[in-house]
């Protein structure tokens, strides 16, 4: 019997032995999709001057990140640690307190007053490794915060993913302002604060277009009793009346180098699209016909231009090679569509289009593939122009002769009302990047 | 009694081989998508034939018996910590089980592999049998603290496109069920603590973080050691900020560790272009 | 003694290989990380209407521009009383209807009768579709109208044209009626 003994002592052994295998293993995981990064935007130090700044910073910055689809912002009842001035002279974060609270990233500031100067500390902190990624002081008026609230939204953003963003960007429309039968020109910010009045004559000013340098808008103005584009500098309020060939005229779009001002003017009668130096007088045809072609758009390289033309019965978008006499309709389906902005992307081309009796916003690609709808409501959404990234629109909603301005990513994922406080709001048109 | 002893002997003889040739026929029967080696792992463990080598897709043939690319280790048969494998051959030729596709097998292990068998073969002490056993337990841990990287690579999850991704072709491996849950719990945990700045990633593209980690046992993470990035910084520090997010993990328990105190595994995280 | 020892490997063998397929047999499974469907657990988008602070600050930034000019821009909002009736035109047409012919002899034998008379053509729209677009079939519609006038004998030079698009209607209604009676040319003597 002891000869049975070893083989079953080895296999006994064989039982006892710990199954652990000194294997190297892998675990596939897959990102989820559609998950928002959690960020806290805790109150800002207020040291002296307005108390409001220490949510009014917050909030600015929630609001842009809000847009993105890629942040969720904590509310702020569940901050477990206030920010005191230490935290900005060498005292770090608990980051366990906002670790539990499940906060990925927090932001921090610190506003100070030195007579009219208003000075921000702003900070990006990563709560789950414990580092600041970003750390940015900003100097001026108090009326600037939101500004600096923007700016440093745009770091946030470009900290966790590389993309510049637009937060502090603007959008000028026209509308009808509150005593009067005609319509001026404003300006406001992305998060529907700040509007500023431009124009003042009490007549027809429309379809305000940025110059390349966000610094000029050129527009269309009834002010001396029939249209004529002006120039305006934003910065001086000085204006520049552009020459005055053919009859009504309205911008289109600066040229990418900011030398040409593509514009609509109408000569006898019939609409075509030019070319307007700007450096000089030169004014010259780029497409046209015996049809109406109107409101051209450019690409971002310059080298074409997208535009409406009747000229097969309906108005459709067509696109041209600038230095070509290459032509192609781009729009699809539809027998009207209009007002194409071009993406500073330059993949993509949005239109107004009517289908299916009322009008919605549709994408397209520059050669007339995939055409997709973009946006479409309880009302008319006309007029859109693409941010200086090509992610969002803004555009007119209009409804039974209300209107109001939105903005909404191009995916459709994120929406959100621009303004309504004006009669009439419409034409709206995203600045560049300041 | 020698004749009779003799029957009783061929009769058990017979029998088992009845037995374990019907296990066979219904485990090949039954058996779903094919398994990993890693029986075959356990015994690059061992010492002298240890050599790192650098993919998992040479194919090994060193078996002189028929068809699988490789053989279920019967060196397992009498050494090899008990996985809940591949009933392991008794001998050479009657080991051939379903084998996997994707054969992490190179040519040196199959060497040192038939050279250990052929070893114990010749050999039947239960001394012998457990100073291997020791070895190559302390063999392991060193590999672990040296942060060597073995040769092969078991995957637990379903395969990944790269070779067509049939789900269990490359997939699967004979774990045991509560070291899966193990693992599907880590999984979930950092998963679920994984956010992809979305904007980060372009829209074609499929990026891949490789990495290895130790989880202490009390679930503190100790080392992230990556392995592969992706080439795309932000995605690269999202999967950092999904391990620490997860952090501590779930303990990893006793029998995975194996008396260590700590526990080694690897992650691979997949971000799908165009998934949206 | 050689059974014995032969006797002795061949259990060996057996209960290793009983052992192996005991401990074996299993259900293989397989830890898959969950490939949750990317599109589908999109956060459905929040709308949150921000209100604008209905404050404007009017800084005109910059020069005012002459009164001159301002009265010509005020006056061109306005909706100037015509002896004329105005003509109306199709939805996004601009030739001449035949409804509208009494109103441009009218208008012709006004002109002819009165040389050094002109008269401004406004060409309108009605709200459909978007503004530029508007603009320019005004513009048609006012020159389609000259020509017409022309051909019944009238001097170019009398007649001026101007567009104001979808901007000026004369009913603010929102039904078909409205839309009619605003594609329209109207007359102004200047």
């Amino acid at each position: 019997m002891i000869r049975f003994a070893k083989p079953l002592l080895l296999s006994l052994l064989f039982l006892c032995l710990p199954s652990v295998s000194g294997a190297l293993l892998y675990i596939d995981i897959n990102a989820p999709g559609g998950k928002l990064m959690p960020v806290a935007l805790p109150d800002f130090v207020v040291a002296s001057g307005d108390a409001s700044l220490a949510r009014g910073f917050p909030e600015a910055i929630g609001g842009d990140l809000g847009m993105t689809s890629l942040f969720d912002v904590l509310p702020r009842q569940a901050h477990l640690e206030r920010i005191v001035p230490e935290h900005f002279g060498g005292r770090p974060l608990s980051f366990p307190d906002w670790k539990m609270i499940g906060a990925e990233a927090v932001v921090i500031g610190k506003v100070e007053f030195r007579g009219d100067l208003m000075t921000v500390e702003m900070r990006l902190y990563d709560a789950t490794l414990g580092n600041m990624m970003v750390g940015k002081k900003y100097a001026g008026p108090v009326r600037q915060f939101r500004k600096m609230a923007h700016k440093f939204a745009n770091e946030v953003l470009y900290a966790f993913t590389g993309v510049r963003g637009i937060f502090d960007t603007e959008i000028a429309f026209s509308a009808r302002p509150e005593k009067g039968r005609g319509k001026e020109i404003y300006i406001i910010g992305l998060d529907g604060q700040e509007l500023r009045q431009v124009t003042d004559n009490r007549s027809f000013n429309l379809f305000p277009r940025w110059s390349p340098d966000a610094a000029g808008l050129a527009y269309t103005s009834y002010r001396t009793g029939v249209p004529q584009i002006y120039l305006r500098n934003l910065a001086t309020g000085k204006e520049r009346l552009l020459p005055q060939v053919g009859n009504s005229k309205s911008p289109g779009s600066f040229s990418p180098s900011g030398d040409f001002l593509y514009a609509t003017l109408s000569v006898k009668g019939n609409s075509d699209i030019y070319r307007m130096s700007l450096t000089g007088s030169a004014v010259q045809k780029v497409a046209g016909g015996w049809g109406i072609e109107v409101s051209p758009s450019v690409s971002p390289d310059g080298k074409s231009v997208a535009f409406v033309s009747n000229r097969s019965g309906s108005p459709q978008i067509y696109v041209k090679e600038i230095d070509s006499s290459d032509e192609r309709r781009v729009s699809q389906a539809g027998n009207y569509s209009t007002s194409p902005s071009w993406s500073p992307a330059g993949d993509r081309i949005a239109f107004t289009s009517l289908s299916g009796g009322r009008y919605s916003i549709y994408t397209v690609r520059p050669d007339g593939s995939d055409q997709r709808l973009a946006v479409s409501g309880s009302g008319d959404c006309v007029d859109p122009s693409f941010s200086p990234d090509g992610r969002y629109l803004v555009y007119t909603l209009r409804k039974n002769g209300y209107s109001e301005l939105k903005i909404g990513s191009v995916d459709g994922r994120w929406q959100r009302g621009l303004f309504k406080g004006l009669p009439a709001v419409g034409s709206p048109s995203w600045s560049p990047r300041q | 009694m020698e004749p009779l002893f003799r029957r009783m002997i061929a009769f058990s003889l017979v029998f088992h081989f009845a037995a374990f040739g019907i296990g066979l026929l219904w485990a090949a029967l039954h058996a779903p998508p094919p398994r990993f080696l890693e029986v075959a792992v356990v015994d690059l463990v061992g010492g002298e034939a240890f050599a790192p080598p650098p993919r998992e897709t040479a194919k090994v043939d060193e078996q002189p018996a028929p068809p699988p690319p490789a053989p279920e280790t019967p060196a397992k048969e009498k050494k090899a910590p008990k996985e809940p494998a591949a009933p392991p051959p008794v001998t050479a030729k009657a080991e051939k089980k379903s084998t996997p596709k994707e054969v992490p097998d190179e040519k040196a292990l199959a060497e040192s592999i038939r050279k250990m068998r052929q070893k114990r073969a010749s050999t039947e002490k239960v001394g012998e049998a457990v100073g291997t056993i020791r070895r190559e337990k302390a063999a392991r841990s060193a590999i672990r603290q040296i942060g060597e990287r073995a040769s092969r690579k078991i995957d637990l999850s379903a395969a990944r496109p790269a070779s067509g991704g049939m789900a269990g072709a490359a997939g699967s491996a004979r774990v045991p069920p509560e070291h899966l849950a193990y693992f599907r719990q880590l999984d979930e945990k950092i998963r679920s603590n994984w956010t992809v700045p979305a904007l980060a990633v372009g829209e074609k593209e499929a990026l891949m973080v490789q990495l290895r980690i130790v989880i202490e046992k009390d679930g503190r993470v100790s080392q992230v050691r990556m392995e592969k990035t992706s080439g795309n910084p932000y995605f690269d520090d999202s999967v950092r900020r999904a391990i620490n997010k997860a952090s501590p993990l779930p303990v990893p328990p006793e029998q995975l560790r194996g008396g260590e105190d700590h526990y080694e595994i690897g992650f691979r995280f997949y971000e799908d272009g165009g998934a949206s | 003694m050689k059974n014995m020892l032969v006797g002795k490997r061949v259990l060996v063998a057996l209960s290793v290989v009983l052992l192996a397929v005991a401990a074996g047999c299993g259900k293989k499974e397989m830890v898959k990380s969950t490939d949750g469907a990317p599109g589908a657990e999109m956060s459905t988008p929040s709308s949150a209407e921000t209100q604008a602070g209905g404050q404007i600050t009017s800084e005109t930034l910059g020069t005012q521009t002459a009164m001159a000019e301002a009265q010509a821009g005020v006056a061109a909002t306005m909706e100037k009383p015509s002896e004329f009736q105005d003509i109306h035109f199709d939805f996004d047409q601009s030739f001449i209807r035949e409804d509208a012919r009494p109103t441009l002899r009218e208008v012709a034998d006004y002109l002819k009768a009165n040389p050094a008379a002109s008269i401004l053509i406004e060409g309108h729209c009605d709200e459909r579709g978007t503004a530029e677009y508007n603009i320019a079939l005004g513009e048609r519609r006012a020159e389609s109208t000259k020509s017409y006038l022309v051909s019944l004998g009238v001097k170019a030079g009398a007649l001026s044209t101007v567009s104001f698009g979808e901007e000026k209607p004369l009913d603010p209604g929102h039904d078909e009626a409205a839309w009619a009676k605003n594609r329209r040319a109207h007359f102004v003597r200047k």
